[in-house]
Formats: C-alpha cells, sequence, structure tokens
C-alpha cells in the first residue's frame, strides 16, 4: 500500500526506486530519475542512509545503524531521517510501503 | 556525428547495404512517395529515384546533406528530391509516404532519436499499407568469456603501477564498448531479450530480458549484445558473434567482477534504456543463480553507464532546480555579442567591438572573431 508521506512513520518499508540509479562522488551522490530525467543530490548523511536502504528496507532498522555510526540524539536523527525519506518518497525516488 | 569515411564504410559493408538497395527495390513502385530519415550522402534517395519514385523527401540534420543535394543534381534527380535540412521530428511534409527508409542505428537501435524518429514518421507521414525498412529489430542478449575484452576494462587500472586506481576502474566495469567476439565466446545459448516493430514502436525507453542456462563452463566476464535486422519479410542481416561481415558489431557490457560459471548455472539478465535528453542511459542488471537455485546468489550485478563517466560536482549542482545561477564573466561576453547582433553589424564589427571592450580576454582579433563566428551560427537567422 502507498502511504501518504505526511503520515510515513518509522514502521514503515521504505524501497529505492528502481527507476532509480546512483553513483557515489567522493563521499557525497548523484541519483538519476530514469523516468524524468532528473538529477538528485545526497549530501555525506544522506549517501549513508541511501545505502542503508539498498539493502535494509525497514526505516527502524536503519535508524538504530546511524543512531551505531554517528553521534546524534534518536530524537534529531529519526527526524531528520523522516524528512528526507518524505522528501525522497515526494519526489518518487523512494516507494513507502506499511509492514 | 559520421564522418565521410564513416559513411563510406557503410556503403562499402556489402551485406547491410545491398539489403538496404534490394527491400527499398522491392517496396517502392513506380510514383511511389518516399521519406528518407537521415539521408547521409543521399544514396538511398537517389536508388529511390533509380527505383522509380515520384517523390523523396530527404531529410537529414547535419551538414553532409549538402553533399547529397550535390549528388542529386549531378545524377539528375534534383527534381524528384527535396532535401530537408533538420530533425524529421520538426518537420512537416505536405503528402504522405509509401515508404519509409531510416538506417539510424548505432551499434544497437537505441541510438540518440532513433526510436522516436521512426514511431513520428510512422504516425504522421506513413500512408495506410506503407512499409518501413527496416521492419523489425530483434537485439539478443548472450553471457561471454573474453578476458581480452575484458581486460581492456580493468587491466591498466588493476595494475595501476603501485598506486590504487580503484576510481578509474569503477567507470571503467561501468563502460560498454564496441567488439567483434567468436560465436565460442558464448558460454550459454543466447536469447532474444526485446522485439523492435517498428510498425509498433511508440516510445523510446525499452527493456530487454533473458534468462540464460550455462552450457559450457567458464569465466563469465559480461555480456555479449547485438541485433538482428529484417529489412523486410525477406531480407535480413546479423550482428551475431561470427557474422563478421555485418556493419555493426556485438557491444561488450562488462561484469563488475568475473564470474565463474558451471554448466546448468542460471544467468538473468536485464537491460534498461531510457532516453534523457538526447543520450541513452542504459543500466544492466545481472543475477547468477548457481544451478537456477534461487537462493544461493553467486553474483550480482547492478551496472550503468550513468557510472561511466567522470562527474564534477559543482557544475552538477549549477543544473540543480533549486540552484540559483548568477551570470559569471563568460556570460557577460555572450551577451554583450548577442546584444549586438541587431542586424546591422557584421561579424567582423562585432568581433572589434568585443576586442575593445574585453581587451583581456581578447589579446588577438582572430578569437574575437572565433567567439562571436560561433555565436552567430548558433543564434543568427
Amino acid at each position: 500500500m502507498e502511504a501518504g508521506v505526511n503520515n510515513l512513520a518509522l514502521s514503515l518499508q521504505v524501497t529505492p526506486s528502481e527507476d532509480v540509479i546512483w553513483r557515489n562522488l567522493q563521499g557525497e551522490s548523484v541519483l538519476l530519475d530514469m523516468k524524468s530525467g532528473v538529477y538528485f543530490g545526497l549530501d555525506a548523511v544522506g549517501t549513508r542512509i541511501w545505502t542503508l536502504l539498498q539493502s535494509q528496507h525497514d526505516l527502524r532498522a536503519v535508524l538504530e545503524e546511524l543512531l551505531r555510526e554517528y553521534d546524534v540524539s534518536e530524537e534529531k536523527c529519526s527526524r531528520d531521517l523522516i524528512d528526507l525519506v518524505n522528501a525522497m518518497a515526494e519526489k518518487g525516488l523512494v516507494q513507502t510501503a506499511a509492514h | 556525428m559520421y564522418d565521410i569515411l564513416d559513411y563510406g564504410r557503410m556503403i562499402s559493408h556489402s551485406v547491410r547495404f545491398h539489403g538496404y538497395v534490394e527491400a527499398l527495390r522491392r517496396s517502392v513502385k513506380p510514383g511511389s512517395v518516399v521519406l528518407d530519415i537521415g539521408t547521409g550522402p543521399g544514396i538511398m534517395a537517389l536508388f529511390a529515384c533509380r527505383f522509380g519514385a515520384r517523390k523523396v523527401y530527404a531529410i537529414e540534420s547535419e551538414p553532409v546533406i549538402h553533399i547529397a543535394r550535390e549528388a542529386a543534381i549531378r545524377n539528375g534527380f534534383a527534381a524528384q528530391i527535396e532535401f530537408i535540412e533538420g530533425l524529421s521530428t520538426k518537420v512537416d511534409l505536405p503528402e504522405h509516404v509509401d515508404v519509409i527508409v531510416c538506417d539510424l542505428n548505432g551499434a544497437l537501435p537505441w541510438c540518440q532519436q532513433h526510436l522516436p524518429s521512426v514511431a513520428d514518421a510512422r504516425q504522421r507521414f506513413l500512408a495506410p499499407g506503407g512499409v518501413i525498412i527496416p521492419k523489425k529489430e530483434s537485439v539478443w542478449l548472450g553471457v561471454v568469456e573474453s578476458p581480452l575484452s575484458y581486460a581492456d576494462h580493468v587491466q591498466a587500472w588493476e595494475t595501476g603501477h603501485g598506486f590504487d586506481m580503484q576510481a578509474a576502474r569503477d567507470l571503467a566495469i561501468n563502460t560498454r564498448q564496441a567488439v567483434r567476439l567468436a560465436p565460442e565466446c558464448l558460454l550459454a545459448p543466447p536469447q532474444c531479450g526485446v522485439v523492435l516493430d517498428f510498425m509498433q514502436v511508440e516510445g523510446p525507453n525499452s527493456t530487454a530480458e533473458a534468462t540464460l542456462v550455462v552450457t559450457r563452463p567458464g569465466i563469465g566476464h559480461g555480456l555479449l549484445v547485438w541485433f538482428d535486422c529484417m529489412l523486410s519479410d525477406e531480407i535480413f542481416f546479423s550482428n551475431a558473434p561470427g557474422y563478421n561481415k555485418g556493419v555493426y558489431g556485438q557491444t561488450f557490457f562488462p561484469w563488475a567482477q568475473p564470474v565463474m560459471l558451471e554448466a546448468g548455472d542460471v544467468v538473468r539478465l536485464n537491460l534498461r534504456w531510457n532516453l534523457l535528453a538526447n543520450n541513452y542511459v542504459c543500466q544492466w542488471i545481472t543475477r547468477v543463480l548457481h544451478q537456477g537455485d534461487k537462493t544461493d546468489v553467486r553474483a550480482s550485478f547492478d551496472q550503468s553507464d550513468f557510472r561511466s563517466f567522470p562527474i564534477s560536482l559543482p557544475s552538477l549542482r549549477k543544473g540543480g532546480e533549486t540552484f540559483v545561477p548568477r551570470c559569471n564573466g563568460e556570460a557577460s561576453i555572450d551577451r554583450f555579442i548577442l546584444t549586438a547582433m541587431n542586424g546591422k553589424a557584421s561579424v567582423g564589427e562585432i568581433a572589434a567591438c568585443l576586442s575593445e571592450h574585453f581587451p583581456a580576454h581578447f589579446e588577438a582579433r582572430s578569437e574575437a572573431l572565433d567567439r562571436v563566428a560561433r555565436i552567430s551560427r548558433a543564434y543568427s537567422e
């Protein structure tokens, strides 16, 4: 089921779109949406999240991994993660679904 | 795109060329109207006239069209052939045509505006019962053992002369190359991944898929792709391994790593082509299943020529949707030239003013002249 972007929560499954190809550039990354031809950029943290999403679709598991890797509060990290996933879902870069 | 030697080579490839000529001969009837898309030096348009066409519309976006015009005059067909400089998708014709002939392939059918051009011409110009040459193209996928081809991609970067050249290797293994391999290189019977029927093709994008079962053990180095071309129901040419008379050969798509393959292993291939602006982005996805067992994936590669070229992040950012651009010094020069192109001043006069206004940029008058000439060619009427 396609979840409403505004209701996105950590319980969602997040899957990178098959129409997006990406490449890493010195720790940052460039995403290309093959349907629209639009490029998107991700900073180092965004790139880490995108990389984790390639193999881990459970958003809570992604959060836990980020908390292990970065010195950040859970509240801020989860907010930033959800914001990024919301933005990517809005652009069609990821699909979200309930468990 | 092509130089005159390239055109000569195409005409000299007898299998391909004679196939096109014969398909045209069988399709053109006395009084036919023919559309030749990408006429190049005009040979097919001339043949269409020789076979009795009443009218030929010959479209070409490159300056080689002037060679074609001259050839039409010298061969006495100037009255029958109407040359149109530009892209076929931007052109209107005053009548429908009975035959569309177009040879816009690269090594594979996905070449710039080839497919959209064919679809557009068929929809707008082809009369009921009309024919398109070629009729259809079948794209074949195989898995190959080809250490020499693979070495072209990786050897220099893996040796590296003691340096870590992984960054270059990453690009190289996402780069495809034209090859001419022998059938013995194939490790599994190839499969047709997609058929492009030009009487039906609509959009520019395609997916070719195949599931190959390895019959000869060996080291898989990558994917081999080629196309067979049905020019008409009876006329056909192939670019398959072993058909070395074909003009195009095959295309080798390397894998990220060589893979040891055993007889009975299954290789799933998925090749996607998406046209973005004027160029295709290709993605090739490979899954190697040991003895076909879906739970035993021996190799999994997701590659794309999107990863085959260096990218400048600052340059890419400047094209981002949210980037707020501000003109630099070079823009001031071009703006000066464009403003001066008012229908009164000559290129030489504008260049003289340009040198005066930007003395530090143009030490020699020829530099200013070159700059103005470039802008004039691009933007003057």
